[in-house]
């Protein structure tokens, strides 16, 4: 599905990513876990065109995607959920929706509307409410459905548990796993709150300092004694 | 062109190299060190202007009552300006030593004006973001100026003032003189700031500038130094406003207008290099040797611009800002030596 | 019949809105205060002032070809006054060229500056170069209008025999003369400027809440890059907004002589009022800035008129009335009347 080979990349003169190489199967979810600034998100950035890259590559489904500006790589069936600022605040819910189906047509937007309020049934008791009053767990929500209407065939989400209760924290993991299961789409979910990512994961990658650290299976990482005590003790506690 | 037309040229670039020296030298203190948007600069060389307007003839004359005996008597300040001043005038040319007193005193007075102005018309926007700041400054500026022209106490409303001849005692080398002085003002206080900016403190404004949360969580009171910085810099551009009216020899409202002293000293401090005070040195330089060679050639130029040499003035002023702005942002002289070795990394061209 | 200090009020306030609006959405999408605009608007001015030159020398011409004296030549002149397509016109034209220097203004300045990682100071003062452009674009047009109304008055002398004068100043011009309607025994920009701000305000709030393009220039006002990241082009939504803003301050301009006197620099003082205007509406609100332009415009007239009258303040301070608005606003409410928490501060009332 989407394969990053010998990635350097940064923010100007910053290298925060060295010569990472990850591999993303298709309708899985993978997990990217590590502590503060261990490069988890500028590897999201990064995959969508948001960073400079020095050298590397980026596959999605055999096209090279290293050095496409952000629009095209959306339009290519990606879709990137950063952890704040991805919903229009002033705008009404069902305002925010119709911006996320821009460049469609108005047949095939109200489809996909229909069908994006079907997986989130709740959204439709706010429609024509503000996204900024919508609780931290609804926007959330908003923001995937918003994704939902350009039909990904991956998405990636930037911390999306973080600075929510943990029951509603819950709630957005499972629609991950309902997004995975019922419409077949391939996640990338870097997290902080590692355990509970974890539970949910197909595979699993640990990054530490821009680099690769760990990268098999879930239970494998939770059963490593000296990783799991040392990235995963601190950072469920940092949580 | 004659020995004495090349004098007066000479002289003339001089003056205002000297005065402009002074109001640019503080405008980099607080634009190009700290990064605060002063477009209301201009309020401060008024604010000295309008000292002197209101305050020298006043001391002048209250002296001239004193030592000489025979008082000055008149209705109408404002209306019978000319003829006090004149009286004044003729009892200071044989007076060096009580001219250089009043002066004095006047650039002190300029002083404190200017910086007590410059607090209370940035107050309002003072703990604010840039562009609040700024368009609150310029406009306070245009208050200063409003209130001059109409108040006629100050400046003599739209007729001008004449202000006492501090420099007559010089007789026929009255200019030279006086040009003297001002160069010599201008020096020391271009030495004053080199001074002050390379200690510590310039260095925490330039760091205001470039991080201000950095800053502010070090401990720094932000705003403390922003009305330091805008009171000591106003203050100073009153120290110009004050010797401009005294080299005039008078005071008129009108002509402390934006153009001249705001955009035009932007314009030197870009030029030579926001943040460098030998680049204020060199803008300073630059323009007023071009926007007196243009004054002066006036005439001759007529027959090659199609309009209204006046509005050439205008043109210069705004084309040269976006030229500075689009070619070379950080002026002629960088603040810091600029990198000549890019680092060897391939530039993402997507984003 | 209406006092004349409400139908000021009232032309006031309409053109104040049109201004402070523009201003408003402006400084929402590239986050810098356009201290242009105002003297855009007077582009608009220029515009109606050209339509009149136009119509005044064709009217002359005809007069002239059948043969009218110097009596009745004068008295055509004279009665002449704008007829419903002239209006149309010099507001469709006053829009356009608006629009095109806003535009202009976004695309060839501002937008390749913020590329080239300028910062809110370096644009602030780009917008001022651009001011002071167009001060010297518009000083020249007015020269070169009244040559070539000079020129056209001596072609028609010579064809009718007498001196024909045709009134025009380009300079310091009112036209009141020419919006005067008998029926109305007032000027029908009492009429206009009110309609014409409450149909645009109409029209504005139905494109930027019932239309997907209105939808998406708020988002990319909010977010511009989520905006981009779902294929909306940010770019042409904010040269729409600058072309929208600019062309609603052109219109406002070209009915500005209709009553108030006009020359090239008028906008230098009149971009304080507008300033002041979206300040007090809170410069991140459309609506606070329709608000803030009722206000400025009730502060201005109505309650400095009752000042002026009873506390005997001289009618020249009018100016600081909105500068003093603004600094009150920055002092206790900086982010304007749009910002207040209205529930909090009823529900104090009440209590």
């Amino acid at each position: 599905m989407l394969k990053v080979e010998n990635l350097n990349a940064g923010y100007g003169k910053l290298q925060v990513l060295h010569e990472v190489s990850l591999f993303f199967p298709e309708r899985k979810i993978s997990v990217v876990i590590g502590p503060n600034g261990s490069g988890k998100s500028t590897l999201l950035k990064t995959i969508f065109g948001l960073t400079k890259i020095y050298s590397g590559k980026i596959i999605f489904e055999n096209n090279d995607i290293t050095f496409l500006p952000p629009h095209k790589i959306a339009s290519m069936g990606i879709a990137y959920l950063p952890q704040t600022n991805n919903v229009f605040e002033n705008l009404t819910v069902e305002e925010n929706l119709r911006m996320a189906g821009y460049n469609l047509s108005k047949e095939e937007l109200e489809a996909r509307l229909a069908s994006s309020l079907e997986f989130f049934p709740q959204l439709k008791l706010y429609m024509k409410r503000k996204a900024r009053q919508l609780s931290g767990g609804e926007r959330q929500m908003l923001a995937i459905a918003m994704s939902l209407i350009r039909k990904p065939r991956l998405m990636m989400f930037d911390e999306p548990t973080a600075a929510l209760a943990p029951k509603i924290a819950h709630q957005v993991l499972r629609s991950i796993v309902k997004l995975r299961d019922e419409l077949g789409i391939t996640i990338i979910l870097v997290e902080q709150n590692a355990r509970a990512a974890l539970e949910i994961a197909d595979k699993a990658s640990l990054l530490v300092s821009g680099r690769v650290i760990f990268d098999g299976l879930p239970k494998d990482l939770l059963e490593n004694p000296e990783l799991g005590r040392m990235y995963l003790g601190v950072t469920s506690s940092q949580v | 062109m004659p020995v004495e037309q090349a004098y007066s040229f000479l002289l003339s670039i001089l003056f205002y190299m000297g005065i402009y020296t002074i109001v640019v030298i503080s405008l980099n203190m607080e634009a190009g060190y700290m990064g605060l948007p002063n477009f209301g600069k201009m309020m401060g060389v008024a604010a000295g202007a309008f000292t002197t307007s209101f305050f020298t003839w006043r001391l002048a004359m209250y002296l001239h009552n004193r030592l000489t005996g025979e008082p000055i008597v008149y209705s109408d300040y404002v209306r019978e300006n000319a003829m006090i001043v004149s009286r004044i005038n003729e009892w200071l040319s044989a007076s060096p030593g009580i001219s250089l007193f009043l002066l004095l005193v006047t650039l002190i007075a300029s002083l404190a004006i200017g910086a007590v102005i410059g607090y209370i018309a940035s107050y309002p926007a003072i703990r604010l973001r840039e562009d609040y700041l700024g368009i609150t400054l310029l406009a306070m500026a245009e208050v200063i100026r409003v209130i001059g022209y109409n108040y006629k106490p100050i400046a003599g409303g739209t007729l001008g003032m004449q202000v006492p001849d501090l420099f007559r005692w010089a007789g026929q080398h009255r200019f030279s003189a006086s040009v003297l002085i001002i160069v010599a003002i201008a020096l020391i206080v271009y030495l004053v700031y080199q001074r002050m900016l390379s200690t510590p403190f310039g260095r925490v404004l330039r760091a205001i500038r470039d991080d201000e949360e950095a800053v502010s969580s070090l401990g720094r009171d932000i705003v403390a130094y922003r009305k330091r910085v805008i009171s000591a810099g106003t203050a100073t551009a009153a120290l110009a406003g004050a010797l401009y009216a005294l080299y005039t020899g008078s005071v008129i409202a009108t002509a402390y207008d934006r153009v001249t002293w705001t955009f035009w000293p932007w314009v030197m401090m870009m030029l030579g290099g926001a943040g460098n005070n030998v680049g204020v040195l060199l803008g300073v330089g630059v323009f007023v040797i071009a926007r007196t060679t243009i004054y002066t050639y006036k005439n001759m130029l007529e027959a090659y611009v199609p309009f209204n040499v006046v509005w050439l003035d205008y043109l210069l002023l705004s084309v040269t800002i976006i030229a500075i702005l689009m070619l070379r942002p950080q002026g002629i002289l960088p603040e810091k030596p600029i990198r000549t070795v890019k680092p060897l990394i391939r530039q993402n061209e997507s984003t | 019949m209406i006092p004349p200090i409400v139908e000021d009020t009232i032309v006031y306030s309409s053109v104040l809105i049109l201004l402070s609006l523009g201003l408003t959405l402006t400084y929402m999408t590239t986050k810098v205060p356009n201290f242009a605009h105002a003297t855009i608007s007077i582009v608009g001015s220029y515009v109606t002032l050209t339509v009149l030159v136009l119509s005044l020398i064709s009217l002359a011409r005809e007069a002239l070809i059948s043969q009218a004296d110097s009596q009745s030549f004068y008295r055509l002149i004279k009665s002449f006054s704008f007829a419903p397509l002239h209006y149309a016109l010099f507001m469709a034209l006053g829009f356009l060229l608006g629009s095109l220097i806003g535009v202009a203004q976004y695309k060839l300045v501002l937008k390749p500056l913020s590329q080239r990682g300028a910062n809110v100071v370096q644009l602030m003062i780009a917008t001022i170069a651009v001011d002071m452009f167009l001060l010297s674009m518009l000083n020249i047009y007015a020269d070169k209008l009244l040559e070539y109304v000079v020129s056209k008055a001596n072609e028609l002398s010579s064809i009718a025999g007498f001196k024909v004068n045709l009134g025009v100043q380009t300079r310091d011009f009112i036209l009141y003369s020419y919006d005067y309607s008998k029926t109305l025994g007032t000027q029908r920009l009492v009429m206009i400027a009110p309609v014409m701000a409450a149909d645009l305000l109409v029209a504005l709030s139905f494109v930027l809440y019932r239309t997907k393009l209105g939808v998406a220039l708020r988002a990319s006002i909010e977010n511009p890059s989520l905006a981009s990241t779902l294929g909306v082009n940010v770019d042409k939504m904010y040269t729409l907004a600058w072309a929208l803003s600019l062309g609603l301050a052109g219109l406002a301009g070209s009915l500005i002589p209709l009553k108030y006197l006009v020359n090239p620099s008028t906008g230098q003082l009149f971009v304080l009022s507008i300033f002041a205007a979206s300040i007090l509406g809170g410069l991140n609100s459309l609506a606070g800035a329709v608000i803030g332009g009722v206000l400025i415009a009730c502060f201005e007239i109505p309650v400095f008129n009752y000042l002026s009258s009873h506390l005997g303040i001289s009618s020249a301070y009018r100016t600081v009335i909105p500068l003093l608005a603004m600094a009150l606003t920055l002092l206790f409410i900086p982010r304007g009347v749009a910002g207040l928490n209205w529930k909090k501060l009823f529900s104090r009332v009440r209590r």
